[in-house]
């Protein structure tokens, strides 16, 4: 054994002083941290626990994967605390979300040293300590009871023996020297980055506050967000439509799924302000990235249906919102039309969608419709996107024989129908 | 695609489709008068530059900056210069990375650390192309480009890469590495007197961000106004069709052409 965790506290232990000082607690402490600066701080750490937490449940490093196994996951925590404030109307700080952005690059790019997670998360799991002595002053600031939080202070009452239990798993790690100096540079880095987020946090200005994607999805980096209130209300429910058209995006992407379509949902929109062809070419960008995912284009053509019947009612004299949209919709008909112009698709799709209805087990709701479009799509030039949707309908793991025969059915058929690809 | 001097073989530009970075041979300005057919040997460096890039493209992928190191340097022997690299191979090889991370086999993570990567190999390079900067440009200070990025584009290594391009070919020119506010950027223009701005844009809805710098510039005094070109990957990959006031540049080998037009005006 190593004094690692003694290491780590050594290097750091002078920015912890200098974070602790910040007015950000300082206001805490008297009861007077404004709701919005606690809300924004929240999205900062979700952004920086979603990146760490993905990267440690993908590193190598055995040692290491063991040492992130003694610390709980926080994201869910902060999911639902945020739930638990009724965030998604609150603008954001926006300093504050940048630096949690540019750390949460940081830790990406240096991700493939997994000392650089290390530290980190010495960081994120020591402010557990703090956060447990500062819960009841953040459930005040925020109007909360205290029972109503659940990341500050997670281990609850035993976070003391959580503390000893993580460090001495630290210094198991048997880290000394260099390799000792890495883990400490990585969670000094972190800890500046936190003070630099709480010293924008509070006190900040009002030209500082905008709506930002990363209320809406943690995951989404940083991309064009509609600023109106009403259009984001209109996206969230656009997006909601979408989600419950295809019951297989929650089949296949669950939690993440759900929320990317909420933020994709949010960029559609503000892409509605763009001009006709501007608009129509990031449709073009987003269904290519989508369907090389396993998202075929008939379920964004479906959520842009919704967006625009909203736009129509919401926004009805402001016809040049609609224009790209349709201007893509109607480029999606005529592709569609020249590949199966004899409407042979659509009557495979009717035909297999019978026969994988009746197969044993519990299936999915318009697959045929979904391969179907999958094998459009890579027929109109985007590669891999009839493999991002072959492999999962087909895993054996997940559906009965009868299912993948009739799956691999539908596909033949297609090829077909189809002739040759050009 | 990247068009590379079979003469000289130094990158000198770009050929529709400009979203294909495979290698082709021309001849540039300076050679032509010399030179008219090309040779087997052209084919043979073609072959070298493909293989540069390919085994670029690998050390990224390990992040194996050693590895980045020897090629560049293995690479002088075929008269590949360094600044060639970075803007006849590494630009695209970061275009490219956006591409797969597209096209889904390349995670966010990958991306991040292909970037970091190719800012280390940037880095390395740059203190060699330093050494052999021509006489007659800058080494550094203000330019007669100035190049940025566009507000919310945090990619500046594309513009360094560029700038770098840019004062080899005998273009004074100054990369701001990081983001710039409007009134900062205003006061910049109206102290060094660029002749040519170049905005780099990643995504569409950076032209909002890019159209306030155009009003906001419009109103200095002629004589003070540079001439404002649009690029980056929302041009190249026509993700923007126009923007006012600007125009918008998919082959940097057009650069020296609109430069020399601003220097005759």
């Amino acid at each position: 054994m190593t004094d690692l965790h003694g290491r780590l506290r050594t290097a750091t232990i002078a920015l912890h002083d200098q974070l602790e000082a910040l007015p950000f607690f300082q206001a805490l402490r008297a009861g007077e941290l404004p709701g919005l600066a606690i809300v924004s701080f929240l999205r900062c750490l979700a952004i920086l626990h979603a990146v760490l937490e993905g990267e440690l449940a993908r590193t190598a490093d055995p040692a290491v994967a063991a040492l992130a196994r003694h610390a709980r996951p926080k994201l869910p925590l902060l999911a639902a605390d945020l739930e638990a404030v009724g965030a998604p109307d609150m603008p954001s700080v926006m300093p504050a979300i940048g630096a949690a952005l540019d750390h949460g690059a940081e830790i990406l790019a240096g991700a493939a040293d997994p000392l650089n997670l290390v530290g980190a998360l010495y960081v994120f799991e020591g402010s557990q300590n703090g956060g447990f002595a500062l819960k009841s002053a953040y459930a005040s600031c925020l109007g909360l009871r205290e029972d109503q939080l659940t990341y500050f202070g997670c281990y609850g009452a035993g976070t003391a023996a959580h503390w000893h239990a993580f460090s001495d798993a630290l210094n198991v790690l048997g880290l000394e020297g260099e390799p000792a100096d890495r883990a400490a540079q990585a969670a000094v880095r972190c800890f500046a980055r936190l003070g630099t987020i709480c010293a924008a946090l509070h006190p900040y200005a009002a030209a500082d506050l905008r709506h930002h994607v990363t209320a809406i999805n943690f995951w989404a980096g940083d991309h064009a967000m509609p600023q109106d209130p009403l259009e984001i209300g209109l996206a969230l429910r656009a997006g909601r439509t979408a989600w419950e058209q295809y019951p297989y995006l929650e089949q296949r992407f669950a939690e993440r799924g759900r929320r990317f379509t909420s933020s994709d949902s949010c960029w559609l929109v503000a892409l509605a302000r763009q001009p006709a062809a501007t608009a129509c070419g990031n449709l073009g960008w987003l269904r290519t990235v989508l369907a090389s995912r396993g998202i075929p284009t008939v379920i964004l053509a479906a959520h842009l249906r919704a967006i625009l019947q909203a736009l129509a009612v919401e926004f009805a004299g402001e016809a040049g919102m609609r224009a790209g949209f349709e201007r893509f919709l109607s480029a999606l008909d005529a592709e569609r039309q020249a590949l199966d112009g004899a409407g042979m698709v659509a009557r495979l799709v009717d035909r297999f969608d019978r026969r994988l209805r009746g197969c044993a087990g519990p299936g999915v709701d318009s697959a045929a419709q979904l391969i179907a479009s999958a094998w459009i799509d890579e027929r109109s030039g985007i590669a891999g996107a009839l493999a991002a949707v072959r492999g999962w309908f087909t895993d054996a793991e997940r559906f009965p024989n009868d299912w993948i025969a009739a799956v691999n059915a539908l596909l033949a058929a297609l090829d077909r129908a189809g002739g040759p690809p050009c | 695609m990247l068009i590379w001097c079979s003469y000289c073989q130094h990158f000198y530009g770009e050929a529709a489709p400009y979203d294909n970075f495979t290698i082709t041979h021309g001849i540039c300005a300076t050679c032509e008068p010399t030179v008219f057919t090309l040779a087997d040997a052209d084919i043979a460096h073609a072959r070298v530059l493909k293989a540069i890039q390919e085994r670029l493209f690998e050390a990224g992928s390990r992040s194996d900056l050693g590895a980045a190191r020897r090629i560049i340097e293995a690479s002088r022997q075929f008269n590949v210069r360094e600044v060639d690299i970075l803007v006849g191979i590494m630009a695209p090889m970061l275009f490219q990375i956006g591409e797969d991370w597209k096209y889904g086999p390349v995670s966010v993570t990958e991306e991040h650390r292909f970037t970091v990567f190719c800012e280390k190999v940037l880095d390395l390079v740059g203190a060699r192309i330093a050494a052999v900067m021509p006489a007659d440009a800058p080494p550094s200070g203000p330019g007669e480009v100035l190049l940025i990025t566009a507000p919310g584009n945090r990619h500046t290594l594309g513009v360094r890469i560029l700038a770098l391009w840019l004062i080899h070919n005998g273009m004074p020119a100054w990369a701001i590495d990081g983001p710039l506010d409007i009134e900062a950027l205003v006061a910049l223009v109206g102290r060094t007197r660029p002749r040519l701005l170049l905005v780099s844009m990643a995504l569409a809805e950076q032209a909002a961000g890019i159209a306030a710098i155009i009003r906001r510039l419009s109103a200095l005094p002629d004589g003070a106004r540079p001439r404002i070109l649009v690029g980056g990957y929302a041009v190249k990959m026509q993700l923007v069709t126009a923007i006012p006031g600007a125009d918008l540049l998919t082959d940097i080998g057009r650069l020296k052409q609109i430069y020399e037009e601003t220097s005759a005006a």
